[in-house]
C-alpha cells in the first residue's frame, strides 16, 4: 500500500494558520490564543536550524503556555524556518509548494518597532518590504485570508477621535507610522488584485497580561516606568533630589489617556476577529474604550516606586533644553520617541471591533497598572527566565524533609519496598541549609536531615524551583534528568530507579507548599 | 510517491510536522509521534524502540526525541512510541528495584511490534530499527517482523538484557556506546560487537554517559551519517 506523507498533512484534515512574529510579545501570546482555540498554527521562525527554530519559539510561550512540546507532538503546532527579509520569506520552493492549499488563514504579526529610519532599512524592511513578501507566498499558497497586524498609531498625529476607516495619507510623527500605513496600503491593493479578504488589526500601546502583569518585553510604556525608577535610583544615589518631589517638567496633560491593553485581550480580541470576520477588507482598533489617565499612571507609578513629585505642563508643551535640569533631559531621553504614545492618544472609535468580539476589555484600575508595575520592577525590567532561590525556599525545604516526609512515607507505598536500603543525597541549589540526607531503610525513611559530611550513595542536585515542581508532583524526576534539569551523581541507576518511587510518592502526597507556609504562619 | 522515491536522505536540515498518533497494541493504546519532513517526500522509515518505561523510557525521553526528529528533519519518517500498560504494582516496583526486570516486560515486545506495525500502515518504506538502552533488546524479535534495511543500537544493555539473536542477524549494524556507560561496560560491549555477524561499525562516545545529554545532535548526526553510507 502506497502513501505520501501529505495525506497526513493538514490539507487533507485541518488546514493551517501561518503565524509571523510569533516570538515577539503579541505574536506569543496570540500563538497560545490561537492554539487554546484548537486552531492549528503553523509559525515562520528565523533560525538556522529547525531545532533552534523550536527553541526561539519554546521560549518566547513559555509565560503564557509552558511547554509547547506537547503542541508540537500533537501536530496542532509547526515551526518552518523563514525570514521577512529574504524574497519569498526565505521559504524554498518545495516548501511553499508543498503547503499549497492547506493554509486557511496568515496572521502576520511580525513588525519592526524601530520609530527612526534606521541605516539597516528598518522599519521599511520588515513592515512593508515584509509584508509584500509574505502576501506573494500567502498568494501562491491559494490562502484568500488576510490579517495585517498593523497599529492604532499609523492616524499619525491626530486631535480628534480617529475612525477606523480613514483613507487619507495622515501627518506621520515618525518613520515607524508611516511604514505601517504603507504596508496596510500594500496589503489592500494586493488583497483586491488577488481576491483576498484583508482585514487589518490596529492595537494600541500593548502592555502585559491583564492579571499578571507579565510581558516578555519591556518598551513602550515599560519606559516610562523604568525612567521614573532611574529618576528615584538618582535620588537615592545622589542625594541633590528628595525622591518625594521629584523635580520633572511632564509635557503631557494630566487628564490625557495613553491607550494601553493588555497583550491578552489584543490576542483575545484579534482572534475574536479572525474566528468571525468574512466580508474582509474590514479594519479594526483593537484600542481600550477607556484607557487609563495620565493622573492616574502617575499615581500607581508614586505608590509602587515611592516617588513623588512632577507635574504635568501641557501636552506639546516644550521645556528647552538650556532650562532642563539634568534629571529632566535624563527622563526625556529615556523616555525617546515613545513619549508620543505614552503620554498622550487620541480617542480611537472601536464599533466595528465591538460589532465582533465576544465581550470587551476589563476597565483599567490601579491594581491592573500596579501589576504590571510589579513585574517590571521584580523582574529588574529584564526578562529572566529562571527565578531565584529566596529564603521561602529554605524554610520550605526543611518543612518538606524534616516533617512532610516523615509522616507520609510509612503510609505510602514506598513503605512496601522491602528491598529499598539507600542514602540519597538532595542538595537543592541556591539555597542555603539545602543540602538533605535522607536514609532509606526497608522501605521505611529511618533517618533524616541536612547532610554533615556524610557520602551517600545516591546525590540529586536540583534548582529550587525545579525541586518544588517535583515534590508537588507537577514533574517527573527522572524526566527532569533527562531533560538536564536536574543531575545526578553515584550510582546511576539506583537513582534513576529510585526517582520512579519517588514519581509515585509524590502522586500519592504532593506537597502543597504554600499550604505548608499558611500552616507554618 | 514515496515508494517510488530514492533512498537518498538530505544533508541539510529539513523543517518537519510531527503528529500525535494512537496505536492499538495488547497492552492498550499506546501514545505515538509520528514526525516527517514537510516539504519533500520521506525516503526511509525508523521505528526508535526507547528504554525501559522505569528508566526513563517516555516519550520526550532525550535520546529517543533527538533521534526521531533529528532523522526526520535529515529526510526519513519516523515513529516513537510510549510503551502501554497501567504501570508496575507495589510488587511491581520492588522487583524492579531489586533484579531490574519488571513482571510486565514481556508485553514490551507486543507494544514495539504494534509500533512497528503501525509505522508501515502509514509509510512503506525501507525501515531503519533503532534501540536504545533496553530498546536495542527488543530488536532482534521486530527484525524478524519486517526485514530491515538497517540496525542502530544505541546504548545497549547487554549486562541485563538477552543480545544473543542479534548477533546473527547478519545486517548492517551501527552500534554507539558511551566509554561510561552504567549499563554495560565497555569491554562487554566490544566483545559483544566483535562476535556480531554482517556489515558494523562501532563508535564510543569518550566522557560520555548512559544518558547521552548534551551529545543528542551529535548522535544523530553519527546515524545520519552511517545511513549515507
Amino acid at each position: 500500500m502506497m502513501h505520501d506523507t501529505r495525506d497526513k498533512q493538514p490539507g487533507g484534515r485541518e488546514p493551517w494558520v501561518v503565524l509571523t512574529g510569533a516570538t515577539g510579545l503579541l505574536g506569543s501570546f496570540l500563538l497560545h490564543e490561537l492554539l487554546s482555540r484548537d486552531h492549528r498554527v503553523l509559525c515562520i521562525i528565523r533560525a538556522a536550524t529547525p531545532a533552534q527554530a523550536r527553541e526561539r519559539l519554546a521560549t518566547a510561550a513559555a509565560p503564557w503556555r509552558g511547554d509547547i512540546e506537547p503542541d508540537f507532538e500533537s501536530g496542532r503546532l509547526a515551526v518552518v524556518r523563514g525570514d521577512l527579509h529574504e524574497p519569498r520569506v526565505g521559504l524554498a520552493p518545495e516548501v511553499i509548494d508543498h503547503l499549497k492549499g492547506t493554509i486557511a488563514t496568515v496572521l502576520h504579526a511580525a513588525g519592526s518597532i524601530a520609530f527612526q529610519q534606521r541605516a539597516d532599512g528598518e522599519p521599511q524592511r520588515t513592515n512593508v518590504d515584509g509584508t509584500r513578501e509574505l502576501l506573494r507566498v500567502a498568494t501562491a499558497w491559494g490562502c484568500r485570508d488576510w490579517h495585517l497586524v498593523s497599529t492604532a498609531f499609523v492616524c499619525g498625529h491626530c486631535d480628534s477621535a480617529v475612525e477606523e476607516f480613514h483613507d487619507e495619507p495622515p501627518a506621520f510623527r515618525n518613520a515607524y507610522e508611516q511604514s505601517k500605513w504603507t504596508g496596510e496600503q500594500l496589503a489592500r491593493a494586493r488583497a483586491a488584485t488577488c481576491g483576498a479578504r484583508l482585514t487589518v488589526h490596529r492595537p494600541g500601546v500593548i502592555v502585559g497580561h491583564s492579571q499578571t502583569g507579565a510581558t516578555t518585553g519591556f518598551t513602550g510604556i515599560y519606559y516610562l516606568f523604568r525612567a521614573i525608577g532611574l529618576l528615584a535610583q538618582a535620588s537615592a544615589q545622589y542625594g541633590d533630589f528628595d525622591r518625594h518631589h521629584i523635580p520633572l517638567r511632564i509635557p503631557a496633560d494630566a487628564a490625557a489617556r495613553p491607550n494601553l491593553m493588555c497583550v491578552d485581550d489584543v490576542a483575545r480580541e484579534i482572534v475574536d476577529i479572525l474566528e468571525t470576520e468574512r466580508n474582509g477588507h474590514g479594519v479594526f482598533h483593537i484600542t481600550h474604550p477607556k484607557p487609563p489617565s495620565n493622573r492616574i499612571i502617575k499615581r500607581v507609578l508614586e505608590q509602587c516606586l515611592d516617588v513623588a513629585g512632577g507635574s504635568f505642563i501641557g501636552t506639546g508643551a516644550v521645556v528647552p533644553v538650556a532650562e532642563a535640569s539634568t534629571y529632566e533631559q535624563m527622563f526625556t531621553s529615556a523616555m525617546g520617541a515613545v513619549a508620543a504614545y505614552v503620554l498622550e492618544s487620541p480617542r480611537f472609535d472601536r464599533a466595528q471591533t465591538d460589532r465582533l468580539v465576544r465581550r470587551r476589555p476589563a476597565p483599567w484600575n490601579a491594581a491592573r497598572l500596579a501589576r504590571l508595575i510589579a513585574f517590571g520592577q521584580k523582574s529588574g525590567w529584564r526578562i529572566n527566565h529562571r527565578s531565584a532561590a529566596t529564603d521561602a525556599d529554605g524554610d520550605g525545604c526543611a518543612a518538606y524533609f524534616e516533617r512532610f516526609l516523615p509522616e507520609h512515607i510509612a503510609d505510602s507505598r514506598m513503605a512496601s519496598l522491602a528491598g529499598l536500603d539507600l542514602d540519597v543525597r538532595y542538595v537543592i541549589e541556591g539555597v542555603a541549609d539545602g543540602d538533605w540526607l535522607c536514609r532509606f531503610r526497608g522501605g521505611r525513611l529511618h533517618d533524616v536531615g541536612r547532610t554533615q559530611g556524610q557520602g551517600a550513595a545516591v546525590t540529586y542536585r536540583i534548582a529550587a524551583p525545579v525541586f518544588w515542581d517535583i515534590v508537588g508532583g507537577q514533574a517527573s524526576a527522572s524526566e527532569l534528568f533527562l531533560a538536564g534539569h536536574a543531575r545526578v551523581e553515584g550510582d546511576i541507576e539506583r537513582a534513576l530507579k529510585f526517582a520512579n518511587i519517588v514519581q509515585d510518592f509524590v502522586q500519592e502526597f504532593p506537597f502543597d507548599r504554600q499550604c505548608q507556609q499558611r500552616a507554618d504562619a | 510517491m514515496i515508494a517510488n522515491a530514492s533512498s537518498a536522505l538530505t544533508p541539510e536540515r529539513l523543517d518537519i510536522l510531527e503528529e500525535s498518533v494512537a496505536i492499538a497494541a495488547p497492552s492498550g493504546e499506546l501514545a505515538g509521534v509520528l514526525a516527517y519532513p514537510l516539504a519533500v517526500p520521506a525516503r526511509r522509515a525508523a521505528l526508535v524502540v526507547g528504554p525501559h518505561p522505569l528508566m526513563g523510557g517516555r516519550l520526550d525521553n532525550n535520546v529517543v526525541r533527538a533521534v526521531a526528529r533529528g532523522l526526520a528533519e535529515h529526510g526519513l519518517a519516523t515513529l516513537r512510541f510510549a510503551y502501554g500498560g497501567p504501570g508496575p504494582t507495589t510488587d511491581g516496583m520492588d522487583a524492579f528495584w531489586r533484579t531490574g526486570h519488571a513482571p510486565d516486560d514481556p508485553q514490551r515486545l507486543g507494544d514495539a511490534q504494534a509500533a512497528l506495525q503501525y509505522l508501515h500502515s502509514a509509510v512503506a518504506l525501507p525501515t531503519v530499527l533503532i534501540g536504545y538502552s533496553f530498546g536495542t533488546s527488543l530488536l532482534e524479535a521486530l527484525a524478524d517482523a519486517c526485514a530491515p534495511t538497517h540496525l542502530v543500537l544505541i546504548g545497549p544493555t547487554l549486562a541485563r538484557h538477552a543480545h544473543d539473536r542479534l548477533l546473527q542477524i547478519a545486517l548492517p549494524k551501527l552500534l554507539i556506546t558511551a566509554d561510561n556507560d552504567f549499563a554495560t561496560p565497555l569491554e562487554l560491549t566490544r566483545d559483544w560487537f566483535g562476535q556480531c555477524r554482517g556489515p558494523k561499525r562501532l563508535v564510543v562516545f569518550p566522557a560520555a554517559e548512559h544518558f547521552y545529554l548534551g551529545a543528542e545532535d551529535r548522535l544523530v548526526g553519527e546515524i545520519f551519517a552511517w545511513l549515507q553510507q
